[in-house]
């Protein structure tokens, strides 16, 4: 939309010439400019400025839709990919939404790469048994797709459909996995602690990616993040919550020290954020941050099958701890859990 | 009481359409015999001028020594025929006129037509209001906005449709209680209104052998009169305002609702709700409930008139795709829940029920999914000719106003600029259409004094653009929101809760709604 060309907009030709004359030729270009520096650059009086960026305003405007129409069209796709965790559909009311950023974060070893693989598997299956019957992109940057463990999920989880012959090859074949190197240059950058410009820049370009691509695409798109210890100097009031909650955000401070990566910004730009932490013996899967459904906690357990939740009524989470991410007791051979040698995540 | 699906009308209606027919019918019957016996062929409904020259020979007599039968029965008559629609009272009036003179006939007059309106108003009320709904109701939402929107002026309106020989009395009181004029308008309206009418036709009542036709009493120069004395009735309605003073506005302001958040709490800090004709910035950190209150605004500003909101549509400008219209819907069905819950005392519906349904809601929100900032521009200015469009846009929501102006921008200088030119356009927007903004934005860090805080984005020149700054925080368990700046409200915090209904006052008991 912003780059449609101005001198397709039907405006009168003698202003279209000097527009680009100027070298102003998409919307983009006439856009960014305020109107008193577009009637300098120009050389034309402000009336015909007026018109001119109102009628590119209204080709550049994205299409007006009422609510209803949102409703109906929602309708006719479906909208939701159940998790077959019940406890977690039945907060998200649905599941993982289409056309919506969904971020993983944890710590290492708590249980993402497992939850993501289950779900790859849950897209691919055919409808029949629940799933989307569509192909997976999984774009893995830090090497721990194991095609093995995918294949013992399937097993564990739906025997019937990877017994069968040649079910599990087809299952399989309808995951792509890329190996992207760029990646690493945004991980890289982070950990440096570099100047606030250029780090804004290198997050954003495959975010808005990803948001745009999950738009147009209704399709859900699942993102996994790391976490990092909290610094001294990090921000936790406004200015107007003055000094008496000191000595609290002190104790606050020494409870809670990891955050999850990528800052607030990113924070801000994800739809849901899931939240993998462990605390009180057992892991939770915290939902913390969504549109539809207020926090709540599930306890969780790796298995065979994939993630399987230990209750589906969930504790409900309140104030500041619905952000925080507690990694107090995390041992990859937990009690209860089924060990797996080969995993790494 | 039951209500029936195709008849519109309960049971308890039909009752007491059926009690004012049988208690006229009565009152009629009870003149009949209580009269002294004579040759009664001319009593009959008066259709013609001989007719009122006839009875008007025949009841002379009787008229100084029966006085009250007369009066009784003329009233009876004179309002069952007003009741009920029946053509013919002009020539009532002429009666009154030939029988009582002109003082006595034109008190007689307004008195007997004014009791006939009122229950004519009634039972239009208790029996066309349903009837309507069920049969015409988006033209009949549509009339009854427009009787909303001139409340102030609605007594000077009445009384020039009374006057002047607009709209003929009937239709006036039949459509009266259909459309939401209120009773005490619409009395004072008849009573004042029908002075100069019946005077007229009064005084030619005096001269009824003189008159050929009915033609002749309604000569040029009676219209005229009555036309003038309209037109100074209206006129005060005409005189549009200019400048304004600060006394009226004043007025205007104290005039002018609000929007509810649905927090009693939030409301009261912020004046009654989120103003119009100024522009609130929201922020807060991620999760906090920004789009909640974002969407709870678009959908409260929809609240009809009758039930104390602003019945207006909402604009939402989506730059994140954090709408969920989902979510939308279950704000929608709380909120007409909670409307029913508050005025359950009613026993009808203020309103047309095909108003107060989620599909309804949702088609008068507007969305624009805006991608980029480009698109962001090019929509606030294309609002411009989208709001001449659609004059009951109330309230223009985006959410939010920071995600593309964060990062595609190098030029700090020009992005200020720019910032600078959308805001005054949506200042422009709020004092042309009387209508509220609401921008919800991000946070970031400032470092200040040794220490880093946490403050909205986009500069300290963006926070003079706004009029109000209103931040949501977590206070220990709690949502709070505290008001940042105002021209006009005080500093405060208030705790606000999110629930599946929406925003909501935070209970004593503090377990939050589960969704399910």
């Amino acid at each position: 939309m912003s780059n449609k060309l101005i001198s397709q907009m039907g405006l009168p030709s003698s202003l279209a010439n000097v527009f680009s004359a100027r070298n102003i030729l998409t919307a983009k270009d006439a856009l960014s400019l305020p109107e008193f520096d577009l009637m300098a650059l120009l050389d034309v009086d402000r009336d015909q400025v007026r018109t001119a960026v109102a009628r590119i305003s209204e080709i550049a405007c994205p299409p007006c839709r009422t609510a209803l129409s949102l409703m109906e069209d929602r309708a006719l796709t479906g909208g939701y990919l159940p998790t077959r965790l019940l406890g977690l559909d039945r907060a998200l009311r649905g599941g993982i939404p289409f056309g919506a950023l969904t971020e993983l974060v944890g710590p290492s070893g708590i249980g993402k790469t497992q939850f993501c693989l289950k779900l790859a598997l849950l897209a691919a299956l055919p409808s029949s048994y629940g799933g989307l019957n569509g192909r997976v992109i999984y774009m893995d940057t830090e090497s721990k797709f194991h095609s093995t463990r995918l294949i013992e999920i399937g097993r564990s989880s739906f025997p019937h459909i990877f017994n069968s012959e040649g079910m599990a090859q087809e299952m399989a074949g309808r995951i792509i996995v890329l190996r992207p190197a760029s990646l690493d240059e945004l991980t890289e950058r982070e950990n440096e602690r570099s100047t606030t410009g250029q780090k804004q820049h290198s997050c954003h370009l495959p975010l808005s990616f990803l948001k745009s691509l999950a738009e147009f695409s209704q399709i859900p798109i699942v993102v996994t993040n790391q976490v990092r210890s909290q610094n001294n100097y990090e921000v936790v009031h406004y200015p107007f919550q003055g000094n008496t909650d000191r000595t609290s955000c002190m104790l606050e401070k020494l409870e809670s020290h990891l955050i999850a990566s990528l800052g607030i910004q990113w924070a801000h730009a994800v739809t849901i954020r899931l939240i993998f932490e462990a605390h009180s013996g057992q892991r939770f899967i915290k939902i913390s941050k969504s549109p539809t459904s207020p926090a709540i906690a599930f306890p969780f357990l790796v298995k065979s099958s994939g993630i399987a939740l230990l209750s589906d009524e969930g504790l409900e989470v309140t104030g500041s701890e619905m952000s925080t991410i507690r990694c107090e007791g995390l041992n990859v051979l937990v009690e209860g859990a089924e060990p797996f040698p080969h995993l790494g995540c | 009481m039951g209500r029936n699906s195709k008849f519109p009308l309960s049971r308890c209606e039909v009752a007491a359409a059926v009690g004012v027919v049988a208690s006229l019918g009565l009152g009629l019957a009870a003149v009949y015999f209580s009269m002294p016996s004579s040759d009664y062929s001319f009593l009959k409904l008066p259709r013609t001028l001989e007719d009122i020259q006839d009875l008007r020979d025949n009841l002379e007599s009787y008229t100084s020594d029966y006085t009250i039968q007369v009066l009784v029965g003329y009233c009876t008559v004179y309002i069952f025929m007003q009741t009920f629609m029946i053509p013919g009272t002009i020539f009532m009036s002429l009666l009154a006129g030939a029988l009582f003179g002109v003082v006595r006939g034109v008190a007689l007059v307004v008195f007997a037509a004014t009791a006939g309106a009122s229950s004519c108003y009634f039972l239009s009320y208790l029996i066309g209001r349903p009837l309507v709904f069920s049969l015409w109701p988006d033209k009949l939402s549509f009339f009854q906005k427009q009787v909303a929107r001139r409340r102030e002026k609605l007594l000077n309106y009445m009384l020039f449709l009374r006057v002047t020989p607009t709209l003929p009395n009937t239709f006036i009181n039949v459509a009266s209680p259909i459309v939401d004029v209120p009773y005490h308008i619409f009395f004072l309206a008849t009573i004042i209104g029908l002075i100069p009418a019946a005077y007229v036709t009064v005084r030619a009542g005096i001269a009824i052998g003189e008159l050929r036709s009915v033609a002749d009493l309604y000569d040029f120069q009676a219209i005229a009169t009555l036309f003038l004395i309209g037109i100074v009735s209206v006129t005060p309605t005409l005189i549009s305002r200019r400048a304004q003073t600060a006394w009226d506005m004043l007025s205007e302001e104290q005039m002018q609702k609000p929007i509810t958040t649905g927090c009693e709490e939030l409301d009261t800090i912020l004046g009654g709700g989120i103003q119009c004709k100024a522009v609130t910035e929201i922020g807060g950190i991620p999760g906090i409930g920004k789009t909640q209150l974002g969407i709870q605004l678009a959908v409260n500003v929809q609240i009809p008139v009758q039930y104390g909101g602003l019945g207006g549509k909402a604009v939402y400008i989506d730059t994140e795709g954090s709408f969920m219209v989902e979510r939308a819907h279950q704000i929608i069905e709380g909120c007409i829940a909670d409307l029913f819950e508050k005025f359950e005392h009613r026993k009808q519906s203020l309103v047309c029920p095909y108003i107060l349904q989620p599909n309804s809601f949702l088609a008068n929100i507007f969305y624009f999914r805006v991608c980029s900032y480009t698109e962001q521009i090019a929509a606030v200015n294309y609002l411009e000719k989208f709001l001449e469009e659609h004059k009951d846009v109330k309230i223009i929501v985006v959410d939010s106003i920071t995600f593309h102006f964060r990062r595609d921008f190098d030029d700090l200088a020009m992005r200020t600029r720019v910032l600078g030119g959308m805001s005054s356009k949506l200042m422009r927007f709020t004092k042309k259409h009387n209508l509220a903004v609401v921008l919800l934005n991000q946070v970031t860090t400032k470092f200040v004094d040794g220490s880093f805080q946490l403050t909205l984005a986009l500069g300290d020149s963006w926070s003079h653009a706004c009029t109000n700054r209103i931040i949501l925080y977590w206070n220990g368990n709690e949502r709070h929101a505290y008001i940042d700046k105002s021209p006009s409200l005080r500093s405060a915090s208030a705790p606000f809760q999110v629930t599946s209904k929406g925003i909501r006052n935070v209970t004593s008991n503090c377990k939050r709604v589960r969704m399910m």
